[in-house]
Formats: C-alpha cells, sequence, structure tokens
C-alpha cells in the first residue's frame, strides 16, 4: 500500500467521540509500553552497577586465608551451629581431601587449623591461631592443640548473651589479618589468587597485561585503520571502494574467536618464522612462547581495524566539500588537501574512532583467552605469556573454582574494574563524536 | 617574495613558512601517498585472504554430514556439532524474540514519542555507552541475575530450583530381563517405597539411558571394555586365586590362594565410578574417600582389584577382592581443572599398553558426589556388607552391575508391558526384592520444563546474549528511523492520525528494510559472541540437543574456542572446520540483509 492510500484510509477512520476516547486510552497505554521498553537499558545499567558493586564489596569481606584448594570463610556463622564439632588438625594441608603432613606438632602455629564439622554441610576449617586469638589467648600461652577446641568449645557455647560478642570477636579476628583491602586491590603488583598458600590480589599485573596487548593492537591497527580511511575516502576510485568496505566489512563480522584461532595457528608461528629468519634460533629456541602477548595483540589489531577504519572515514567523510574545494582551488594536490585540510578538520573524530577501537580492544576476551596465555605478571614482554581482565574472568568461569571461593569473587572486582575503564573510554569517545559532529552540522 | 616575483613557467606553492616546493615534487608525494595508502589498504585484503585461506584448507577435509550430524567426541575422527549447531539456533531464537521486539520498540519510543528532557537524553547517552561495554561483562550479569537470580534466599538454586514446571520424578528398577523400570514419585523428596505387585512403572528403553560413550569423557586411561584392564607400570607376576561361588562370575570374593608377592610403590589415581553423564557441576566431589588398591590377575587371567589395608605391603590371603567387570573404573582427569592431581598422570600416560600381569599398587579415590549415582569401592568393614555385595544379581545386565552402590539391595522384578507400547507403563507382577536402588531417582523434563532460576540452560543464555545485542539493535532502528523523511509524519499527523497510528501505519513500513538490516546484523553479531556464554559456565561436552528452555547447551564458537585450544592438532583442524560453518552461517545472514537492503529498500525522498 502505498503512503497517500494510507493516509487517505486514516482519515476515513476518524470516529465518533467515543472511538476518539478509546483512541487515545490505546495511545497512553502503547506510549507508556514503549516508555517500558526504553527504560529497560537503564535497568541493564542499573543492574550492572549493582551486581559489580555488591559482588565486589562481598570480595573485600571474604577471607582469603587459604590451605591447598579449601577456603576458610570466617563470615559463615553457620558453622557454630550447636552440633558442631572441632577437631584440632595441625598443620594439615588439604590437597584434594587428602592430608599432606598428618604430623601433629606440639606447638600451634601458623598453618594449623581446626576442622568443624556439622551434620550437613561440607566441613570448614578455622584457623587454629585465631579460634585462640578470639577468646583472648595467643599461639605461645597456649601451645596444647587442645587448648584449641576448649577455645573453640568456649566460643560456640559461650552462654546465650556472649554468644555474639564470641561470634564477632572470631570475625574481627578473621577479618583484621586476611582482608583483601580495596587499597591493596588496587595498588598491588602481585596476582597469585590460585595457587600457593598465601593468595595476592593486586590487579596491577592484569591492567598492565590488558595495556600490553592493548598497546601492541593500537600501534597496529590505528595507523593502518587511518591511513586506510583516507585512502578509502580521499583517494579510491568508486569501483576500488566497491570492493574494499565490503572487505572491511566482513573483517568486522568475523568472530572474535577466530581471530583467536588465527592468532594460535597462523601469527605465532609466523611471528618465530620471521624471527628465525632474521636472528636465528636464540639458545636454540624459539623466540615467542605459543602463546604470547604479540600475536594475541595483533590479532586484536586486525580485529579492531575495520572499526578505526569505519569511523576513521565516516568522520573523513563529514567533512564539508567546501574546505576541499578552497585547498584545491589555492593548488593543492590531493595530498595536501587530504593530509594538511581534511585530516586536522576530522581529527576529533579520528580520535574519536581511536577511542571507541580501544575501548574494544580493552574488552575483548576470545582472542587473549585463546593466544595470550595465562600468566598475570608486570613483565611487559610481548615475546612471553601475559593474561588480561577479561582471560583471567574466563580462566575464573571455565575453571572449577567454586562459587563461593575468593577467586570467584575476585573475579566481579577485576570486572567492576573493566567496566569502569571501557565506560571512560566510551563516554569520552562519545563527547568527542557528538562535539565533532555538531562542529559542521 | 610574492608570488608575482617567481618566474614564469614554474609554478609554485607557497607554504606557510615560506618554503617553496616544485610541482613535480609534489606531484611525486601525491602520487607517492597514493601508492603507500594503496599498500596499506591492501593489508585488510590480505589479512583476509590469508585467514580464510588458513582456515579453508585446515578445515575443508573435515567437512561432511558427519560432522554436521555427530556430537562432540574424544575421537578428533568421529567429532562433530549437532549439539553446539542446534545450541546456536536455540539461543539466537531466544535472544532475538526477545532483543528485536524491545530494541525496535525503544527506538520507537526514543525517536518518536519521547519528550526531549534530561530523562531521553540520559537515556539515549546510555544506550551509546552500554553498546561499549565488553560482552564479557553483560557475561557476568547474565550470570548473576538470569543463571542465579542473585541466590536469593527461598528461590533456590540451578541445580534445586524453587520452583519448576514439567518435571516428573522416578525411583529406577530394573526388570528381570535387565531393562530399566521406572516409576513415578510424587516429588523428588518422597520416600523410596518398595516397588511391590501392583505398582506402576514405565519400561525405559536402553536407548534413553542417560549413558555417554565412554570415549567422549574426558579420561587419560580407557578401560578395556568393562573389564577395566589398566596399565600397570612394573610387569611382575603374580598369581591370584580369588574364591567366589562357581555360579556367579563376576562377583568380589575374598583371596584364598595367593603365589607370589611383590610389594611396590603405591600410587594413586582418581577415579569416578560413575556411569552417570559427567559434567563440570557433576565431577565435584562432595565427599573424597580414599582406599589403597592394587589391581592384578588371577589365575583364570581375569583383572581384579585387592584391598589393601592401611600399612599393606603386599596381598595376603583373605584380603578383600572383586573381579574387575564387576566394577567399571573410569579413571578421569579433569579438563580444565590444572589442580587435579598431576601426579596420576605418570600412572596413566602408559595409555593403551594393556598390561595384563603385573602388579602395581594403586590408590583409588573415589569420589561420592551427592547428587548422582556412585560406587563405593571401599573394602566392606563387616561380613554382612560383603554379604550384600556379592548378592550382587547376576540377571542384572553388565552395564547396570558396573553401576551399583555398597549396601544396595538388588530388584528383581517381572512387568506385564502394555500390549503394544514398549515404553508405556506397565504394572509389576512379581517383584524379589523390597528396597528401590538409591541414588537412581531420576528427573524426566517435558519440552515445556521450567524452572526459577533458570540455571545455566537455553533461556538465561539466551538472554545473555540479548543484552549483548540491544544497544546494536536500538542504535540501528534509531538510524532507520531517522532516516525517514519527516514530511511523511508530518502529512499523516495533519491528516488526523494519532501518534501511535502515525508510527505503525507510516513510519514503522517505511523503515522496516533498515530495520531488518541492522536487527540481521546484529543478530549476526550474537552468532558469534562467545564470550558472555562462556562466562555463563556452560559445560563443555554436551552430547545433546536442548529439549526444553532450561537445559544445557552449547553454541557454535565456544565449541571452536574449545577445540582451537587444544595442543592437538587434529583438534585444531576440527576447530577451522567449525569456523567454516560458523562464517557459512554468517555470510548467509550477512546475504539476507544486503538481498533486503536491495529489495525492500526504495528511495524515502
Amino acid at each position: 500500500m502505498d503512503s497517500s492510500e494510507r493516509l487517505i484510509q486514516l482519515t476515513r477512520q476518524a470516529g465518533t467521540p467515543r472511538g476518539r476516547r478509546l483512541r487515545r486510552f490505546r495511545e497512553s497505554l502503547i506510549k507508556s509500553l514503549l516508555f517500558g521498553c526504553a527504560i529497560f537499558s537503564v535497568i541493564t545499567t542499573v543492574s550492572i552497577i549493582v551486581v559489580l558493586t555488591s559482588e565486589t564489596l562481598s570480595f573485600f569481606r571474604v577471607n582469603t586465608s587459604s590451605v591447598g584448594s579449601e577456603r576458610v570463610e570466617l563470615g559463615a556463622t553457620e558453622a557454630l551451629a550447636p552440633d558442631a564439632k572441632a577437631s584440632y588438625l595441625g598443620n594439615w594441608r588439604l590437597v584434594d581431601g587428602r592430608s599432606d603432613g598428618g604430623e601433629h606438632p606440639t606447638q600451634i602455629g601458623e598453618g594449623d587449623f581446626v576442622a568443624v564439622s556439622t551434620d550437613e554441610g561440607p566441613s570448614l576449617l578455622l584457623p587454629a591461631t585465631d579460634v585462640l586469638a578470639a577468646t583472648g589467648r595467643t599461639a605461645r600461652e597456649s601451645g596444647d592443640p587442645a587448648a584449641v577446641l576448649s577455645a573453640f568449645d568456649e566460643l560456640r557455647t559461650p552462654g546465650a548473651a556472649d554468644e555474639a560478642a564470641g561470634l564477632s570477636a572470631w570475625q574481627e579476628a578473621g577479618e583484621r589479618t586476611r582482608e583483601v583491602t580495596p587499597v591493596a586491590f588496587l595498588t598491588g603488583t602481585s596476582w597469585n589468587p590460585l595457587l600457593g598458600e598465601e593468595k595476592q590480589f593486586g590487579i596491577w599485573p592484569l591492567i598492565t597485561g590488558t595495556l600490553l596487548i592493548t598497546l601492541i593492537a593500537a600501534v597496529f591497527a590505528l595507523p593502518i585503520g587511518l591511513v586506510t580511511a583516507i585512502f578509502l575516502s580521499e583517494y579510491a576510485p568508486a569501483p576500488l571502494r566497491g570492493v574494499l568496505k565490503p572487505i572491511l566489512e566482513i573483517l568486522a563480522g568475523i568472530p572474535t574467536v577466530v581471530y583467536g584461532f588465527f592468532a594460535l595457528t597462523v601469527i605465532t608461528p609466523g611471528l618465530n618464522w620471521l624471527s628465525e629468519f632474521y636472528n636465528g634460533l636464540v639458545d636454540g629456541t624459539l623466540l615467542f612462547d605459543s602463546y604470547n602477548a604479540m600475536a594475541a595483540g595483533i590479532a586484536v589489531g586486525i580485529m579492531i581495524l575495520p572499526i578505526v577504519s569505519s569511523l576513521a572515514e565516516d568522520a573523513l567523510r563529514a567533512v564539508p566539500r567546501s574546505l576541499r574545494d578552497g585547498a584545491y582551488a589555492l593548488g593543492s594536490t590531493r595530498f595536501d588537501v587530504s593530509v594538511r585540510v581534511v585530516v586536522p578538520a576530522a581529527l576529533s573524530g579520528i580520535m574519536a574512532s581511536f577511542l571507541l577501537a580501544i575501548t574494544r580492544a580493552v574488552g575483548e576476551t576470545m582472542i587473549v583467552a585463546l593466544a595470550a596465555g595465562g600468566l598475570a605478571q608486570m613483565a611487559y614482554d610481548p615475546t612471553g605469556p601475559a593474561q588480561t581482565m577479561t582471560a583471567y574472568m574466563v580462566q575464573i568461569f571455565l575453571g572449577d573454582a567454586p562459587a563461593t571461593g575468593v577467586e570467584y569473587k575476585s573475579s566481579y572486582a577485576v570486572a567492576a574494574v573493566l567496566f569502569i575503564m571501557t565506560l571512560i573510554l566510551t563516554i569520552s569517545g562519545n563527547i568527542i563524536l557528538r562535539r565533532f559532529r555538531e562542529e559542521y552540522e | 617574495m610574492t608570488v608575482m616575483d617567481r618566474p614564469p613557467g614554474e609554478i609554485h606553492l607557497l607554504t606557510r613558512n615560506g618554503e617553496r616546493r616544485s610541482v613535480g615534487r609534489r606531484r611525486l608525494i601525491n602520487s607517492g601517498f597514493f601508492w603507500f595508502c594503496m599498500a596499506i589498504t591492501s593489508t585488510a585484503v590480505i589479512l583476509l585472504t590469508v585467514l580464510l585461506t588458513t582456515i579453508a584448507v585446515r578445515g575443508w577435509d573435515g567437512l561432511g554430514m558427519d560432522f554436521l550430524q555427530n556430537y562432540v567426541s574424544r575421537d578428533p575422527d568421529s567429532a562433530g556439532i549437532k549439539a553446539a549447531l542446534w545450541g546456536s539456533v536455540w539461543i539466537c531464537a531466544v535472544c532475538g524474540l526477545v532483543a528485536l521486539p524491545v530494541g525496535v520498540a525503544t527506538a520507537v519510543y526514543l525517536e518518536e514519542f519521547a519528550p526531549k528532557n534530561r530523562l531521553t537524553s540520559f537515556i539515549r547517552t546510555n544506550i551509546s555507552n552500554l553498546a561499549g561495554v565488553p560482552s564479557i561483562v553483560y557475561g557476568i550479569i547474565g550470570l548473576t541475575i538470569f543463571a542465579r537470580m542473585f541466590g536469593l534466599p527461598g528461590i533456590g538454586t540451578e541445580t534445586e530450583p524453587g520452583f519448576t514446571i514439567g518435571s516428573s520424578w522416578h525411583d529406577t528398577y530394573y526388570a528381570a530381563d535387565g531393562s530399566r523400570l521406572e516409576a513415578p514419585l510424587a516429588n523428588r523428596n518422597a520416600e523410596p517405597g518398595p516397588l511391590l505387585d501392583g505398582s506402576t512403572a514405565i519400561r525405559v528403553n536402553e536407548t534413553d539411558a542417560s549413558l555417554v560413550d565412554p570415549t567422549a569423557l574426558p579420561m587419560r586411561l580407557v578401560p578395556d571394555g568393562f573389564d577395566g584392564r589398566f596399565a600397570v607400570a612394573s610387569p611382575e607376576a603374580l598369581s591370584v586365586r580369588i574364591r567366589t561361588d562357581p555360579d556367579e562370575t563376576a562377583a568380589p570374593g575374598m583371596l584364598s590362594e595367593v603365589r607370589s608377592m611383590n610389594p611396590s610403590i603405591w600410587q594413586e589415581a582418581t577415579v569416578y565410578f560413575s556411569g552417570e553423564r559427567m559434567t563440570r557441576e557433576n565431577l565435584e566431589p562432595a565427599e573424597v574417600r580414599t582406599t589403597r588398591w592394587m589391581t592384578t590377575e588371577d589365575e583364570t587371567g581375569d583383572q581384579i582389584l585387592v584391598a589393601a589395608p592401611d600399612g599393606a605391603t603386599s596381598i595376603k590371603e583373605g584380603a578383600q577382592a572383586w573381579r574387575l567387570r564387576s566394577v567399571l573404573p573410569m579413571i578421569t582427569e579433569r579438563e580444565n581443572g590444572r589442580s587435579r592431581r598431576p601426579e596420576a598422570i605418570n600412572v596413566l600416560r602408559a595409555e593403551g599398553g594393556a598390561l595384563t600381569t603385573g602388579s602395581e599398587w594403586f590408590e583409588f579415590k573415589v569420589h561420592k558426589r551427592m547428587p548422582t549415582r556412585y560406587v563405593l569401592v571401599e573394602a566392606p568393614s563387616s561380613a554382612s556388607e560383603s554379604h550384600s555385595l556379592s548378592d550382587w544379581d547376576p540377571v542384572l545386565p553388565k552395564r547396570r552391575n558396573t553401576f551399583v552402590e555398597t549396601g544396595l539391595e538388588a530388584v528383581r522384578v517381572r512387568i506385564v508391558p502394555d500390549n503394544s507400547d514398549a515404553e508405556g507403563p506397565g504394572v509389576v507382577l512379581a517383584s524379589d526384592a523390597a528396597a528401590p536402588m538409591k541414588g537412581e531417582r531420576s528427573e524426566r523434563r517435558a519440552w515445556y520444563y521450567f524452572q526459577f532460576p533458570f540455571g545455566k540452560g537455553v533461556l538465561a543464555g539466551g538472554l545473555t546474549l540479548m543484552l549483548v545485542i540491544l544497544p546494536i539493535v536500538i542504535i540501528a532502528s534509531i538510524e532507520a528511523l531517522r532516516a525517514v523523511p519527516n514530511s511523511l509524519r508530518q502529512a499523516s499527523l495533519a491528516m488526523g492520525a494519532t501518534p501511535w497510528q502515525t508510527v505503525r501505519q507510516v513510519t514503522l513500513p517505511a523503515s522496516i528494510p533498515m530495520i531488518m538490516t541492522g536487527s540481521i546484523l546484529a543478530m549476526s553479531r550474537a552468532i558469534g559472541e562467545a564470550a558472555p556464554i562462556l562466562v555463563l559456565g556452560v559445560a563443555l561436552f554436551i552430547t545433546r540437543v536442548p529439549q526444553n528452555l532450561m537445559d544445557q547447551f552449547t553454541i557454535l564458537p565456544m565449541q571452536v574456542y574449545n577445540w582451537a585450544g587444544r595442543p592437538k592438532g587434529e583438534f585444531q583442524d576440527l576447530a577451522a572446520t567449525g569456523i567454516i560453518i560458523l562464517l557459512a552461517v554468517l555470510l548467509t545472514f550477512n546475504l539476507t540483509a544486503v538481498l533486503i537492503r536491495q529489495r525492500l529498500q526504495k528511495p524515502l525522498q
């Protein structure tokens, strides 16, 4: 049906007063329904913020003392059910439920635990020194293992009035000693959440890993993307443009997991071939590890290349024709027009395209999870493995970390940092983009 | 010096700092820059060519109907992507059904109805910011909100949902002919009752059994059939006679005669005695028990499993022993759990070397898992327990014998089948034993099964992806609506149409081709997106097409990720084949978008 026919039909429908009232009611109903849909995106944002904030806060509350793969959570008060039974274990190291060093020391020290078992649920380990500390004793005063058990009993049944006090004393003892503080999280330079007795949650190795890969990607993609954009916007004849644009669109549509595969099976061997070709083998080994930051960075670069080129091309094309004509009238060549007139005029748009592309690079997951390895370190070595924030999250959610564990919670804290980083980048990119749009309208 | 001063015939451009450059040189720079741009731009072309060539070369051979029809497997030759393909279809259907209406409605509101106020501009800003949020963050949100529902108290958990529709519970029994019977229960927590004469039970086809191909499981050592032969390190002969009742061949018994003994190193291995489908969830041990074992051979050549008391270094007469065909030990190692006993690998590396003579102490850890059936291979501590074990009904099919618990009393029932329907309910005619099998409680889910919270099923996955593509759909739809000339709207309103009538009959029809193009491109993004689904924590080995909205699933990019991440070359070839399929699907989508753009889009001005 043609638009004009539709209009005629509409005029016929203008009806009785009752029909008009009904229609007005329907209008407002539909409008509020549409408004509800529009509000959905706001709800999404709010829930992202709520989930990340609450889980990050609970990460800072969770106690991180751990023995092997068992975690101790002093916040879990249900462990102190009346039917809880404690037994002193002494220096146990639980590795998959088996004790390695079952030697019972006569003196209680760090690393000694009290096992608390209830009828329901798995048993819980509590640091013996904390149990003692909660009742005001120290390990030195009461070296006897029996003292730990009596201290536990004291905590468990201190009488109705004292119970709460005992519990909180216990909790405080635990939290004071082993809490992950926001400061330690944001300033720490050691990230070691999965292995070892001492878990370390300093996020900087993840941030530097992310930045390293983003930097490699940016160095690769931004110049190429800009030059491609200049070529497409200023130089390329229409038939060539008709070929190049779809190719870039295909590159933009390829799933990132494919780029990860590409990095793993082509880029890394290619890099090694190149380095061998130029330098020969160093100590008989290949220069690039099979998982390395360089290949992942280049693959991320390939992924963001079409983003840079298409956004930058938009910016270049938005420069008014009159500017170009003016430059040509002054006797400029095409090169002069593009590089000295159009690019400076579109600079803010180009910057915005860079920022948005970098945002994508920072948040990229599958490529780094496949090709960058999983070693969180502050090495800045492109030939070795690196771990980004996203790759760490993948490691946690794909691995076997229990949902209550501190590693698991830590991924929310990492996600919060990632979210804030990308949000800042996106907002500034969008602001620049809007400014620049207004410039020529 | 001014332009006029220059000698005629030579034209110069006067640059800002008075530098003079000849036309020739500038032309040279210009054409040089052209070729430089050309070379750089061709990088993209070269990259795409190399990428597609690599994938085609590596993946082409694996392409075929088998690849589309087979499920994932440990064996690269027989592995396929059926589950992933169907999972992708399900996920995209859910995702599209939610994201497209909501996205278009949001765009319509913002473009046609929204008043110009702060709220509207906030929503606009918010949408463009959401488009920049990494998809993995949406994965975390989806996991917390959709799969877990914040873990709110009273709402239940993923595995024990607080609210379900379309699920029924059964206890499993075995009939005298070995077929499986399922007796319906009122609810999941109903007391297991005896299967008496007159009870109702459903005969289940063997094909319906939830057993998976053992080769499809992550395993280091695959037992040789059901005889369970192990690779053993130090082959020294040991002859053992195991005393059993003459008519029972598959029963455990006591060692009655030991000809030679060989103390050797204690070894340990992880053994999952389970017939259940192994997923990431139910591999989690709820309890770990360790018992020391030795495999050896009795004089008939059967592999037997001898229990050793603590501290024992040799086999003595009277030790407890089982024939290995009566327990199916599956020695497995978690795929991703690096923390899980690397020491076991030393023993298990001898894969394929099925030594039949020799002895080695194993320390078997039996992972007893709460929700699934399990076998405790632990030396019975009392004579009565040992008796009940040796009482295993030899009529039970071999496969079933392997999944029986300690203390379990076998059931021998006869069932009268419905005349025609093999799967229909029947009535138990005669039953020998009263106690049902513990841990054999199973759940059947109808196609409309629904649970709260959603768990890590299709619905949660689709909704998570919906969050990812919603901003893209909205932005594309807004662009489409903006492209409709204002004169059309004004004409419609001038004719007395209400705003909604204008939208429905004028604006939307005019912009629908562009909206469809944008939506299809957004959907193709959803198909390729793996990160949010990966965070959701779907199991990697899925050998089933989703049956309902809450069912487990995997998707194409996840499958590709799983294969690409393996060191073995064959699996990377499989990944390449999977990528070919993925790219083919994406190409179809993009072609559709292009066709729609060409066919339907008429110039509006």
